[in-house]
């Protein structure tokens, strides 16, 4: 009964059919409410449109959860890219600002290595209290996360530091070959991690540690590296995130930027089907994860209704997909699926 | 406890420490392999006979393996062992140790549950740090401070606790297989395709694992099955030493003579094994020496040669050593 | 080597004492000697956050005057009430090895329930059991979320967190000032106890709190429980206490406190408000840890927590004192006694193995 699958019910049964089914139903619910949706036009050479504002606003929250991924998928969390993000963006405009040419491609250049290297080294500290001292994800990175925020605060003053900085600025909202700078670096950035994991044994290392990290010591992998270096990768991704954020505002906000994209990010990867038990990651989930929150939060907008109820549809989301991949709600639809396939064969049965 | 007894309570004791069951029972039932071997009174049954008891001294498809290992040590005079563990020891593990163990050799460890078979291997597999003592790897001494250290010395360590220690559940066969050669290239030398592929069809066949499907998750398997997926991951290393930790224990009787065929002859093309079974009839077939260890001391070795039976290692492991 | 030992008689042994495999009392001796050494070891975390916050009080003593006043004492007690509560139920959540990230948006959510219902004429002896019973009910989904569905805890109160914070913004997005005369007058209450000392509702209300998690801990079967499943579930379940029902209870004990902990912001800040509580998950988590509590679950004390609680406040307050630093420095104060408090449970932990 089940060696014979026809394509429907493969695609029926794969990972991603109902976090896709349901950013279908949001952009179609976009597009009837606002038939112009999907138009995008060209100007000044440019490509306008809502869907590329929608990638644009998400590629923040895509390099994020990209570093979540992986993260996850060795049993682990993060909980400070939120922090991060605050302190890269502080750290990058406050050199801007205090420098003595804002608006030389020089001093962008140095602050981006600044804010990047910082932010990097961020994350070989949640990796050293994580795979070295062994101290549980959640409590390591809370450290970082609440102390974080402190820290950005330190560094802008407790202002919100904000400069004038033409090649800053480009970060967040240029353009490049007609696209948005954000999105070609947040799509670099997820093709560089595909390669990564995928044409090297980068990811099946980092499954294998995830799933069990005891018989991948006992069999030679570097457990403790691969650890380490997913947490400093997800510190980095959230550090450039923070450039983004910071740039598309040209102001860097200590206590605001970066608020709760790391409950974002991880919803995304829980919506993209990779379990927060660790092990088996699927990149291209995460991609539809990180668009199906960005459409909500879009759609939420388009409907008129105040951006701040989003979190209300957001937990509908989060529980909806949690119930849909929990066990229990599997066996019962499993069984009811049984059993409806068994009545027919039964009476066929009898008829015969 | 007994004043509780006397109180009239009735005390279910499960224990595999003998001083415990001899002083606490009144009467004990003894259970292996999941069948019930017989209910005895403390009083009447002795030490040797419950042990023998426990191991199970019926000889139970010995033909399986045509021709006897048990070839003498002459052939090994002068010749250095692959490895020397030299007063090797960790605190609350094992009492330091020392074991040769010489390349187309099979050494058997005898021994109760918990008697430190397991912490002894893993102290020469490096899964463990060792307080005390050296390890020689052909007569030069290694560091092992990590599983990944002893595989770079060409030491194998196939884990007791198959589930917990061994098989990644999630990833499929082929990942399972590969999964020791690929963490010793690094992540950045990824196995080229074709290679996995020779070296996955290779050991499918040769040990026949089933189902044969390369990308069959390793959790779906029979015990037996995953069990040879294990084997497969450490022989694609090309180790010289194999340690195996009960590579038998639960799995079909099928699996089980055709593990033991390898091993005899894997030792045959010059490959140093290290043996552990609760089994004393299979430790006796495979050996060519024998350590005996009780209370995590080596209380023993001896050679295998025709004369050594089940109960002369029963008697050594009841003894503690001292010949009985 | 050794012949078979006859049962011997040994001399009576008090009861409570574990049965001792050996039969020797020097045996005996020394393992209820190790248990003893134990016991400290679990009560160690707790003394060191009683010698950190001894330590804030002598320096803040000697360097600021009128610091060591009952005045001081009083108002780290009143300002930091809420918190308190909430800490106690998180502990009870994190002792089962789970964690509650929505008690900062229960707060939000009761906290400006009350004021609307109060705004819009509902007596004040109607709201108040209603929205701590709205605390109840989220923790209750929380828990059939977490137990039934098996959604891990994370997930599933980040998912009541988001749900909270959603319904604050559907009752209103303004801050709801309370008139109410009643609730404002039993927010108003305070008993002054000698010229310096004293308590307001709040306080009593936190400190009743405490001793009612105390009792239930440590005197009761659910209290066992609780401790049982973060020592290990699956024993826990072998010994036959009521794990299932237990795993389903901390999290309504949490949305509780929640609930409770929002009531007592509103009648501190006289308001509900839906931005309120941000972040103020972390805080109890934060106070729970440095109070002691492991986060794998089983080792911990509600007195802990509470005073975990009063660290970060003195915290806050020594801050304010100093006059010259920035607010900021809390929160870098806080991480950094969180690492190290992290750390030392980490020693602990390695050490005892």
């Amino acid at each position: 009964m089940t060696a014979t699958t026809s394509p429907w019910q493969r695609v029926l049964h794969h990972r991603l059919f109902w976090p896709v089914v349901a950013l279908v139903v949001l952009l179609a619910a976009n597009t009837v409410n606002r038939p112009s949706f999907l138009s995008i036009r060209v100007q000044d050479g440019h490509l306008f449109g809502a869907l590329i504002n929608l990638l644009k606003n998400g590629a923040p929250l895509l390099l994020v959860a990209l570093g979540m991924t992986l993260v996850i998928a060795t049993r682990g969390i993060d909980l400070s890219v939120g922090a991060v993000v605050a302190i890269s963006g502080a750290v990058a405009l406050s050199f801007i600002a205090s420098a003595p040419d804002p608006g030389s491609i020089t001093t962008v250049l140095v602050a981006v290595g600044i804010a990047l290297a910082l932010s990097f080294v961020l994350g070989v500290w949640n990796g050293f209290l994580v795979s070295v001292l062994g101290i549980q994800p959640i409590i390591a990175t809370l450290v970082l996360m609440t102390a974080g925020r402190g820290v950005a605060m330190l560094i802008t003053g407790g202002q919100i530091t904000t400069v004038n900085s033409a090649p800053f600025k480009a970060i967040g909202s240029g353009f490049w070959f007609g696209l948005p700078v954000a999105v070609i670096l947040a799509a670099v950035v997820f093709t560089a991690v595909a390669l990564l994991t995928r044409r090297t044994a980068l990811g099946m290392l980092i499954e294998s540690v995830g799933i069990n990290p005891e018989a991948s010591r006992l069999a030679g992998v570097k457990a403790r590296n691969i650890t380490w270096t997913v947490y400093a990768v997800s510190a980095l991704f959230a550090g450039l995130a923070g450039l983004m954020i910071s740039s598309n505002v040209m102001a860097a906000d200590a206590n605001n930027a970066g608020l709760f994209i790391e409950l974002d990010a991880i919803l995304a990867v829980v919506i993209g089907g990779t379990s927060l038990a660790g092990g088996k990651f699927s990149l291209s989930g995460t991609l539809v994860g990180v668009l199906v929150i960005q459409t909500l939060t879009l759609t939420v907008t388009m409907l008129g209704i105040s951006p701040s109820v989003t979190p209300l549809f957001k937990a509908i989301v989060v529980i909806a997909v949690c119930l849909a991949q929990s066990p229990k709600m599997r066996d019962v639809v499993a069984a009811r699926r049984r059993r409806a396939a068994r009545t027919p064969a039964q009476t066929a049965e009898v008829t015969a | 406890m007994r004043r509780l007894r006397d109180e009239g309570v009735a005390i279910l004791f499960v224990s595999h420490f003998l001083e415990q069951v001899y002083a606490i029972s009144d009467r004990m039932t003894v259970l292996r392999n999941g069948r019930l071997v017989g209910e005895y009174r403390t009083a009447e049954l002795g030490r040797l006979e419950l042990v023998s008891k426990m191991i199970g001294t019926s000889l139970e498809a010995l033909s399986e393996l045509d021709e006897s290992p048990k070839r003498a040590a002459a052939d090994r005079d002068g010749t250095t062992p692959f490895v020397q563990a030299v007063g090797l020891g960790r605190k609350g593990s094992i009492q330091p140790f020392d074991l040769d163990v010489f390349p187309g050799e099979v050494v058997g460890l005898a021994g109760l549950l918990g008697s430190g078979r397991t912490e002894l291997a893993r102290l020469l597999a490096g899964a463990d740090h060792a307080d005390t003592g050296q390890t020689r790897i052909a007569g030069a001494v290694a560091r092992l401070r990590s599983p990944r250290a002893a595989m770079r010395q060409r030491i194998a360590f196939s884990s007791e606790h198959r589930k917990a220690e061994g098989i990644v559940g999630d990833l499929t066969i082929r990942e399972n297989i590969i999964l020791g050669l690929q963490a010793d290239r690094g992540w950045a030398r990824r196995l080229p395709r074709r290679q996995v592929d020779e070296l996955v069809e290779k050991y499918i066949a040769a040990l026949a694992i089933r189902p044969a499907n390369p990308d069959a998750l390793i959790k779906n398997l029979s015990g037996g099955n995953q069990q040879k997926v294990l084997l497969a991951r450490w022989l694609a290393t090309a180790p010289k030493l194999l340690i195996l930790d009960e590579p038998t224990r639960g799995i079909d009787v099928g699996a089980k003579a055709e593990i033991q065929k390898l091993v005899a002859e894997l030792a045959n093309d010059g490959m140093s094994v290290v043996f552990i079974s609760a089994e004393l009839e299979e430790v006796l077939r495979l050996s060519h020496r024998i350590a005996v260890l009780r209370d995590r001391v080596k209380v023993a070795e001896i050679p295998n040669d025709d004369d050594v039976t089940v109960e002369d290692v029963v008697g050594l492991i009841a003894s503690g050593g001292s010949p009985s | 080597m050794s012949t078979v030992k006859t049962p011997t008689p040994t001399s009576p042994r008090e009861p409570g004492n574990e049965p001792s495999t050996a039969a020797g009392t020097s045996a005996g001796m020394a393992r209820r000697f190790a248990t003893r050494v134990r016991l400290d070891r679990r009560y160690l975390p707790v003394v060191g956050t009683f010698v950190v916050l001894a330590l804030m009080l002598a320096v803040g003593g000697s360097r600021y005057e009128n610091f060591l006043s009952g005045r001081v004492i009083s108002n780290l007690f009143i300002n930091n009430s809420f918190l308190i509560v909430l800490a106690v139920g998180m502990t009870f959540v994190i002792l089962t090895g789970g964690i509650d990230l929505s008690v900062g948006a229960v707060v939000a959510l009761s906290g400006i329930t009350a004021a609307s219902l109060l705004q819009s004429g509902w007596p004040a002896a109607v709201v108040i059991p209603l929205v701590v019973l709205i605390g109840t009910v989220l923790g209750l989904v929380v828990g059939i979320m977490v137990h039934v569905f098996d959604i891990q805890p994370f997930i599933a109160t980040l998912a009541a967190m988001f749900l909270a914070r959603g319904l604050c913004y559907v009752i209103s997005l303004e801050s709801i000032p309370i008139t109410d005369e009643t609730f404002v007058s039993i927010a108003s209450w305070s008993q002054q106890l000698g010229p310096e000392w004293r308590v307001t509702t709040a306080v009593v209300v936190a400190l009743v709190v405490v001793a009612v998690a105390f009792y239930l801990l440590h005197y009761t079967q659910f209290g066992r429980t609780v401790y049982a499943i973060g020592g290990g579930e699956q024993s826990a379940m072998l010994m036959g206490l009521p794990v299932a029902r237990t795993k389903v209870l901390v999290y309504v004990v949490s949305g509780t406190c929640a609930g409770i902990g929002g009531l007592l912001f509103a009648m501190f800040s006289r308001s509900g408000y839906s931005l309120t509580g941000v972040g103020m998950e972390l805080d109890a988590i934060a106070a729970v840890v440095i109070g002691g509590t492991l986060l794998t679950g089983g080792t911990g004390f509600v007195l802990g927590s509470v005073l975990g609680v009063l660290v970060l406040g003195l915290i806050q307050t020594i801050i304010t004192f100093e006059g010259t630093l920035s607010s900021w420095w809390t929160k870098i104060v806080i991480g950094a006694l969180l690492l190290l408090f992290v750390i030392l449970q980490r020693v602990l932990v390695v050490r005892r193995r």
